[in-house]
């Protein structure tokens, strides 16, 4: 079985060193992660999996640049960073999509934000591809929840990212509509060669989708097993006997283990 | 055109019943539909109905547009900073319960007798509302959103301009139409102090000389204004909160 994901030659573009977070109200302290290490090289593609708490997401904000890590330090191509970058990309469970902004205005957003020229036909271009060039003049409201994941992965994309960062994105979605989205963003990932982080606790997604499955557990989360699935990314690799191996094995380590 | 006809069939219910009660107490006490409609035709044609109505009307223009560009900026601000927020909400919560209009005398003294001070108490008014809404509805835009456009790129003044302010906007036109009716309602009040212009001062110069057919003139031509100003806001609404209509 090939593995689709598997970048040409593969660079390290995100580094995560011993990064902690502990969120401090005004009367108590609340750890979320504690400790922890990996990397993300071009190409490649990690899931984080656990529990609803684990702290997976506050991980994926360290990663984005939106939340400060409280010790330990995030670096991307060896440069220290606790603010958005623009080779950093993110895609939300809630598509984060503003509703009074129609779908072109929504994609073309990032740049304008970025003052970069707005080519038409560049925007054409992303809507054919996602194929929503039907529903550029629609707001947000008025597509479904999969359109609505399309047009956020055509906001991001079209700034040219290096690296996707992806909170839940398929959660809210039916199951055919959530697997044809995979294939979606399998074939983005291997067209770009991005780099991707995958938040999820939806085992079988993470399988499918990510060449690393690193499996956190604990309150405050911790990583507990970092495993290698080198098949993801086959189309034919769901459903498979490993497939379905590699899903036993994370569920095995998710029960058993602790943080 | 749908929206024209239910306008035509509450206003010929009104009528209609306005009519039947007209009927029942009698017409020296509270004068019918027709008779109402011949004295506004009637006081129609004079310049002094027109310089009354407009006076009105502009002192309610005049503090939309000071409460609007006061406190919606203030509003929006608030609600993205909570830091300042803390700060401001003890201020706003002890002032907003206090009913305006027992601030009149104040008012007046400070801003004097003449257009300033209405203006000033009838913005006071609407200045809470408009406040309050926005400030709650800037607070409302969830993080995801936030975040989005912190990914994207956004600083402090995109985030203001791409979603708080567009977030914030139907609050604000609830706001203006929740306010409108209280603004027109004090008018009334502010019209009856130092001034010889304007429907306040038309309807109570009008109580004056026992011509209850003026006092009704008066009634209907704020009802009017108010049909007006909600009519200005809902089209302002259509055009720019397009969205939140489909």
């Amino acid at each position: 079985m090939t593995n689709s994901l598997t970048a040409v030659s593969s660079t390290e573009l995100i580094s995560v060193d011993e990064v902690a977070k502990t969120y401090h109200t005004e009367d108590t302290v609340i750890p979320a992660v504690k400790p922890v290490s990996f990397s993300v090289g071009t190409g490649e593609s990690v899931a984080l999996v656990g529990p609803s708490g684990c702290g997976k997401t506050t991980l994926l904000l360290l990663l984005a640049g939106l939340e400060r890590a409280s010790s330990g330090q995030v670096v991307f191509k060896g440069i220290r960073y606790d603010k958005p970058r623009k080779e950093i990309a993110l895609v939300l469970q809630e598509y984060g999509l503003f509703p009074w902004k129609t779908v072109r205005q929504n994609i073309e957003l990032g740049l304008r934000i970025r003052k970069a020229k707005i080519v038409p036909a560049q925007i054409d271009a992303m809507l054919n591809e996602m194929d929503i060039i039907d529903k550029a003049d629609l707001y947000p409201q008025q597509l479904s929840g999969g359109q609505k994941q399309r047009v956020a992965l055509a906001r991001t994309l079209i700034v040219q990212p290096e690296l996707l960062l992806m909170d839940e994105p398929f959660a809210a979605l039916d199951t055919l509509t959530r697997e044809r989205l995979q294939d979606l963003v399998i074939d983005i990932c291997r067209r770009r060669n991005l780099g991707m982080v995958l938040v999820t606790h939806t085992i079988p997604e993470a399988v499918f989708l990510c060449r690393t499955i690193v499996v956190m557990n604990g309150k405050p989360g911790g990583i507990i097993a970092t495993l290698s699935n080198p098949c993801a990314g086959e189309w034919k690799y769901r459903g498979s006997d490993e497939f379905y191996a590699v899903s036993r094995k994370v569920r095995t380590v998710l029960e058993n283990g602790d943080a | 055109m749908r929206k024209y006809w239910r306008y035509v069939v509450t206003v010929m219910s009104v009528l209609v019943v306005w009519q039947i009660v007209s009927t029942l107490v009698g017409e020296l006490v509270l004068p019918g539909p027709m008779h109402t409609i011949r004295k506004l035709a009637s006081e129609a044609q004079t310049g002094q109905y027109w310089w009354h109505l407009g006076t009105s009307l502009y002192r309610i223009l005049a503090a939309l547009v000071v409460s609007f560009v006061t406190a919606v900026p203030l509003g929006l601000y608030l609600g993205m900073t909570p830091g300042a927020d803390r700060y401001a909400k003890p201020l706003i919560y002890l002032s907003y319960p206090i009913p305006k209009i027992v601030l009149l005398p104040l008012v007046l003294l400070i801003f004097g007798l003449g257009d300033a001070g209405k203006i000033a108490m009838l913005a006071m008014i609407l200045f809470f509302q408009l406040l309050i809404s926005t400030r709650d509805a800037a607070r409302g835009v969830g993080r995801e959103a936030h975040y989005s456009l912190l990914s994207l790129g956004g600083k402090r003044r995109h985030l203001f301009m791409h979603v708080i302010w567009p977030a914030g906007l139907p609050a604000v036109f609830t706001a203006l139409r929740i306010a409108t009716g209280t603004v027109v309602a004090v008018l009334f009040f502010v019209e009856s102090i130092s001034t010889r212009h304007g429907m306040g001062f038309y309807i109570l110069d009008a109580w004056g000389r026992a011509d209850i057919g003026r006092i009704f003139v008066g009634m209907v031509s704020l009802a009017g204004m108010g049909v007006v100003l909600y009519e200005i806001f809902d089209i302002m609404e259509r055009v720019f909160c397009k969205w939140s209509r489909v």
